[in-house]
């Protein structure tokens, strides 16, 4: 089985500090990739467009970030989604429990789940088994 | 074929009639002559006194009156007068021997109705007779006219009563009638609106439309138009709000022109806009606040989520190093919470600030002041910064909220300043409506609006990756301009500069 790949998108450095150290509790065999921001994540996938083997199985999303948020960075990933060469899920994580952004996060069927800050382990352990 | 039969007249019509003559005898000659007419029936009376006569005209209230030429017992032209002016209806046929064109036009002139020579006095019941038809169409006529000049008058009265004004003008324009209602709406009297043209009343922006509309009433050959709202211009200059119905009235004798009447729409207008000003301001109350509490809740959770996942790592912990690392991110989280609470104290603090000091500034050394402050960052960063406020320009202001206002706008141009060129910042102030602005325009690097407008005074945006940009000068910035009752704006073009206009009130 090939080795999974997740990029996580959120400029809480902490938070991502977090969460990596309870992905790698899972104990699975799992790479990841952490950017700032959405214009950081969006331009190493955009660079690794044709390269499947460089490009994620998941993404982790916060909403709200400096310089290009979650929903700029959604709508410019829908832009090339179709020329990539592997298929990517999607998951927004936010802090937000505001009405406005779970209902956005609905209408983007690219979006494949909304998860609400902190990241519990079991969740986190059944996205990545699912994969 | 339908033949109409003549219905028999079987009643006789029984004509009261009076005879002034000097002698029975003479009376009784015409008498006789009419009672030789079988188609009609007479009741005579006969008098030959001035007294008599007067006192008959009441009590018999005659039908016609015969009277001879020739009386020498009463005065022939005095009776004439005095039953013209007073029995104007009663046909008056005079009698005489003998025939003179002068004077019996003389005496049609002073009232009799006919004239018949004593030698045809057979033909005196055909006399009667078409006297009476005349009278009768005559008094037709006269009640006829009666009643127009009352309908007329009434109209007039309703048209001048009205509190709305109605205004007649001729295709060029020229007012040829108004109602005295535009005084209380308008200021002139009729004698000083009369022969004004209508078009220099009207507000000039909103000539243009009122020619369109009025273009559809001549090219669409509609009856009427209707312009809900329209502005006039008072006689002492100010604008008064009508609504006004404009009628085609080209082919309406005697006034071959336009009609237009109108009602004084301002106090409604007025009421409409003080709502509309409530209800913006509650609006605006409104979404500041959603989005003050989506910022809280978003800030804080951020925070407890951090340390939610920290506690339960501790917990299940197993060595001393991870315990230690834990607690050691845990006190990072709690300080970031604590500045989080710190900025949003801050911004309630602005909002909910009702009692704020106010003083009244010179607006150009205070921000002369401000910039001598921001001097050390000036001169590193080499910028220019050029001053266009007139020396008179007084504000009533909070000073700490001005101060930092500008220092965030100063601050923002010369942190976002393009790496080609050296910063030049030029600060001008302008009148306009309401409000004093203050514009504040840089070289710099831009911001693309289309995509970031909204979130440019939110909490905590930044946008150019600037490491050290924290994302709360311009949302304190937005909310302390905000609190002094004014607005802030924002122009930009990406890679050539940035206009922030701060509207002061």
């Amino acid at each position: 089985m090939m080795k999974k790949s997740i990029c996580i998108i959120d400029d809480d450095s902490l938070y991502k500090l977090l969460l990596i150290k309870s992905i790698n509790k899972l104990n699975m065999e799992v790479q990841i990739n952490c950017f700032a921001n959405g214009r950081e994540g969006y331009d190493s996938i955009y660079k690794d467009l044709n390269t499947a083997e460089n490009l994620p199985d998941i993404i982790f999303l916060d909403i709200n970030m400096p310089e290009m948020d979650g929903w700029e960075f959604m709508d410019e990933f829908i832009q090339i989604q179709k020329s990539l060469s592997k298929k990517i899920t999607i998951y927004i994580v936010s802090s937000s429990i505001a009405f406005q952004d779970t209902e956005k996060a609905n209408r983007y069927k690219e979006i494949s789940g909304y998860i609400i800050k902190p990241f519990q382990a079991d969740c986190l352990k059944k996205i990545l088994s699912d994969v | 074929m339908l033949t109409k039969i003549p219905k028999k007249n079987t009643k006789i019509i029984k004509f009261k009639t009076l005879i002034l003559q000097d002698s029975l005898e003479e009376a009784l000659l015409v008498k006789q002559k009419l009672d030789a007419n079988k188609e009609y029936s007479f009741e005579l009376h006969f008098t030959n006194e001035k007294t008599i006569f007067r006192a008959l005209l009441t009590d018999i209230k005659p039908d016609i009156i015969i009277y001879d030429l020739d009386l020498k017992q009463m005065d022939v032209t005095e009776t004439t007068t005095f039953c013209k002016m007073f029995y104007a209806e009663i046909p008056l046929i005079i009698v005489a021997n003998d025939f003179c064109n002068t004077k019996a036009i003389e005496f049609i002139e002073l009232g009799a109705t006919d004239f018949l020579l004593k030698k045809n006095l057979e033909t005196l019941p055909t006399t009667i007779f078409k006297a009476l038809k005349q009278n009768k169409e005559k008094r037709a006529i006269r009640l006829e006219k009666q009643k127009r000049w009352e309908d007329s008058q009434r109209f007039i009265g309703l048209i001048e009563h009205s509190q709305d004004p109605v205004i007649a003008y001729d295709m060029e324009g020229t007012i040829i009638y108004v109602s005295p209602a535009i005084f209380s709406i308008l200021g002139y009297t009729v004698a000083e609106f009369l022969g004004t043209n209508v078009i220099d009343h009207i507000f000039e922006n909103d000539l243009q439309n009122r020619d369109e509309i009025f273009k559809t009433l001549i090219d669409e050959n509609k009856k009427f138009v209707v312009f809900e709202e329209e502005r006039l211009v008072h006689k002492d200059g100010h604008i008064v709000w009508v609504r006004a119905v404009i009628s085609d009235a080209r082919l309406t004798p005697g006034i071959e022109g336009f009609i237009t009447n109108f009602r004084d729409i301002t106090d409604r207008k007025r009421k409409t806009q003080e709502l509309q000003d409530s209800f913006d301001l509650v609006k605006e109350q409104n979404n500041r606040m959603l989005n003050f509490s989506y910022i809280v809740s978003h800030n804080l959770r951020s925070h407890s989520g951090n340390i939610q996942s920290i506690v339960g790592f501790m917990e299940k912990a197993t060595d001393q190093a991870e315990k230690e690392e834990m607690l050691f991110h845990l006190k990072n989280a709690s300080n970031s919470l604590n500045e989080t609470l710190y900025n949003l104290n801050e911004v309630v603090s602005i909002q909910s600030n009702t009692t704020l000091k106010v003083e009244s500034l010179i607006l150009s050394p205070f921000v002369e002041q401000t910039i001598t402050n921001l001097s050390n960052q000036i001169c590193q960063s080499k910028a220019t910064i050029q001053i266009d406020i007139s020396k008179e320009i007084y504000i009533k202001y909070n000073k700490g909220y001005l101060e930092s206002i500008l220092q965030n706008i100063l601050l923002n141009s010369i942190k976002y300043s393009h790496p080609l060129r050296d910063p030049q910042i030029s600060i001008s102030c302008e009148k306009q409506d309401k409000f004093l602005v203050l514009s504040i325009s840089d070289n710099g690097l831009g911001i693309d609006l289309k995509k970031n407008k909204h979130k440019l005074f939110g909490m905590y945006k930044t946008f150019h990756g600037n490491g050290d940009a924290l994302g709360l000068g311009l949302f304190m910035s937005k909310n302390q301009v905000e609190a002094m009752g004014g607005k802030i704006e924002v122009d930009s073009i990406l890679d050539k500069g940035t206009t922030f206009k701060i509207y002061i009130k």
